[in-house]
């Protein structure tokens, strides 16, 4: 597996990234499995179909907190609404759009692409997608982007694990956010250095978020946090794009994001014992749903 | 964890382990039962149990022991799909501290025969499969796997290994249980590849073996 280690031991400047992550997984890849390409290619389609599959939906989730989110925005885009309520490019509002439906459609159990985990599968392929439409960028430069984007996480999760269990949400929304900034500066042609500054500038600034999630569920805050760490990363990558270097380099934050996950009380460790879920209304949407199923799952009903 | 794995599975929502890894729990289950049961009773515990509901564990493993793959949008559906093939199917929730966080008992009935088979969801889609009815195992879905139910008597792991040697096929890991008092045994061999039918038929031929089941690497 590819890690910090061994990317500082190749000469990074000799290829692109993806070049350097295909080659090396490639290289290390059982018998049976397929080439990191036709994988990536393969994932890139699950995406695009959960994207359209997302927007075409329009029903509130199991637990009902959440659902008609996206639809809301889509209106505020169709102009239904009227443009003085728009307050982003229709890139920039896409990439909203998309995270939160694919969270969504995530939510009522529809296909979704974990990525890097269920709970933040919104952001690297609303940012990889929504860029992609707006530049018109064709299917082999966007499976050069997703494997840039999955080399990023590869390296990262070989340092620290990627679970809300182990060091909180940066290590989910915060690392897909990452991954996500360094697969735009590929869509657009940036150069190496360039790629691993957006992801390490993205890391960074949500180092410490935590994993608070309302009566256990991957839910509230998970759905429109997919939004704003999309548009998060899009920031990353704009910012690196004009030149603007990550002061640390992305290595370094890592190891920080450990130390921190590593002090990180438990409680703000998906296990919903503190922070968002014990809230009163946490706690209040908690009962409710807790009442919900019992009735719903009494004999009578099964 | 390699890329593929970072940007993947493709798989139904929402949660990993409360979904994921439930699905994958039942697709286990379903091939160590190996036919189709006219009951499921699926008993949650802890965190399976607290928050089970809400994450589609329920409808996860309903599907998963009707044999749909973590990807099929079928799972959504799965009380359904159960009904319409004549299966009944029941829940039990409990908190039990010697029991891992996401951790379920799922028995499957038909007449007089019933299998117990009990798993953990241990993270990321990941599962462990920790008994089959009263014998320990150690099934993680990541290798095709050969399960033997039989009488104990001398010499029976030489008898079925020196088949699998045969076909050239290596052991990564081996079980073997008996319960007390009796001659019951189960023996669990996970395995670098499938056997081949003729292998496969003449272990199910040895005597005292009354149950051979085979259960392949789960895609993750």
């Amino acid at each position: 597996m590819i890690t910090f280690d061994k990317l500082d031991k190749l000469d990074i400047n000799s290829k692109p990234l993806h070049e350097i992550f295909q080659e090396y997984e490639d290289a290390h890849k059982r018998a049976k499995d397929p080439y990191i390409r036709d994988e990536a290619l393969k994932r890139l389609e699950d995406m695009k179909e959960s994207v359209s599959r997302a927007t075409e939906a329009c029903s509130f989730s199991f637990s009902g907190m959440s659902g008609l989110d996206s639809l809301k925005l889509k209106n505020i885009m169709d102009e239904k609404e009227g443009t003085d309520r728009v307050l982003f490019s229709s890139l920039i509002m896409k990439v909203i759009y998309y995270a939160i439906a694919i969270l969504e459609e995530n939510q009522r159990m529809g296909k979704i692409v974990a990525c890097p985990t269920a709970g933040s599968c919104g952001i690297v392929p609303a940012c990889i997608l929504a860029v992609s439409e707006h530049f018109k960028i064709g299917v082999k430069k966007q499976v050069s982007a997703l494997i840039t984007a999955g080399g990023i996480g590869s390296m990262i999760s070989n340092e620290v694990g990627l679970a809300g269990a182990v060091a909180g949400c940066q290590a989910e929304c915060g690392v897909a956010a990452s991954m996500a900034a360094g697969g735009v500066v590929c869509l657009l042609n940036g150069s190496n250095d360039e790629i691993l500054s957006s992801a390490a500038l993205a890391l960074k600034n949500v180092l410490g978020l935590v994993c608070d999630p309302i009566a256990g569920l991957v839910e509230v805050p998970c759905v429109k946090r997919n939004g704003f760490l999309a548009v998060h990363a899009m920031v990353a990558a704009q910012m690196s794009l004009a030149g603007i270097k990550s002061v640390v380099p992305l290595n370094e934050v890592v190891e920080a994001m450990k130390e921190i996950g590593a002090e990180m009380n438990s409680r703000f460790k998906e296990t919903s014992e503190g922070g968002l879920a014990t809230t009163k209304t946490g706690i209040r949407i908690e009962e409710e749903l807790k009442e919900k199923w019992t009735k719903l799952y009494s004999k009578d009903n099964l | 964890m390699k890329i593929k794995d970072v940007i993947g599975p493709t798989m139904v929502g929402p949660s990993s382990s409360h979904t994921a890894g439930a699905i994958r729990i039942g697709n286990i289950a379903y091939y160590i039962y190996g036919r189709q049961p006219s009951n499921m009773h699926f008993t949650l515990y802890n965190s399976f149990a607290k928050t089970g509901l809400g994450h589609g564990t329920d409808k996860a493993l309903i599907g998963g022991c009707l044999g749909f793959l973590v990807d099929d949008i079928r799972i959504r559906d799965s009380y359904s799909e159960a009904k319409d093939r004549g299966i009944q199917v029941g829940f039990s929730f409990k908190t039990d501290r010697s029991r891992h966080p996401n951790s379920v008992d799922i028995e499957f009935q038909d007449g007089n025969s019933i299998l117990t088979v009990s798993a953990n969801s241990t993270g990321a889609g990941n599962i462990q499969v920790i008994k089959i009815n009263d014998f320990n195992v150690d099934l993680r879905g990541d290798y095709y796997s050969l399960i033997l139910f039989y009488k104990d008597q001398p010499g029976m792991i030489w008898k079925v290994t020196k088949f699998v040697q045969a076909n050239g096929v290596n052991i990564e890991s081996l079980i073997c249980n008996r319960l007390e008092d009796t001659d019951d045994s189960m023996m669990c061999l996970c395995l670098a590849h499938s056997l081949d039918q003729k292998t496969l038929l003449s272990i199910k031929d040895i005597d005292n073996i009354f149950m051979a089941r085979t259960v392949p690497a789960l895609e993750k």
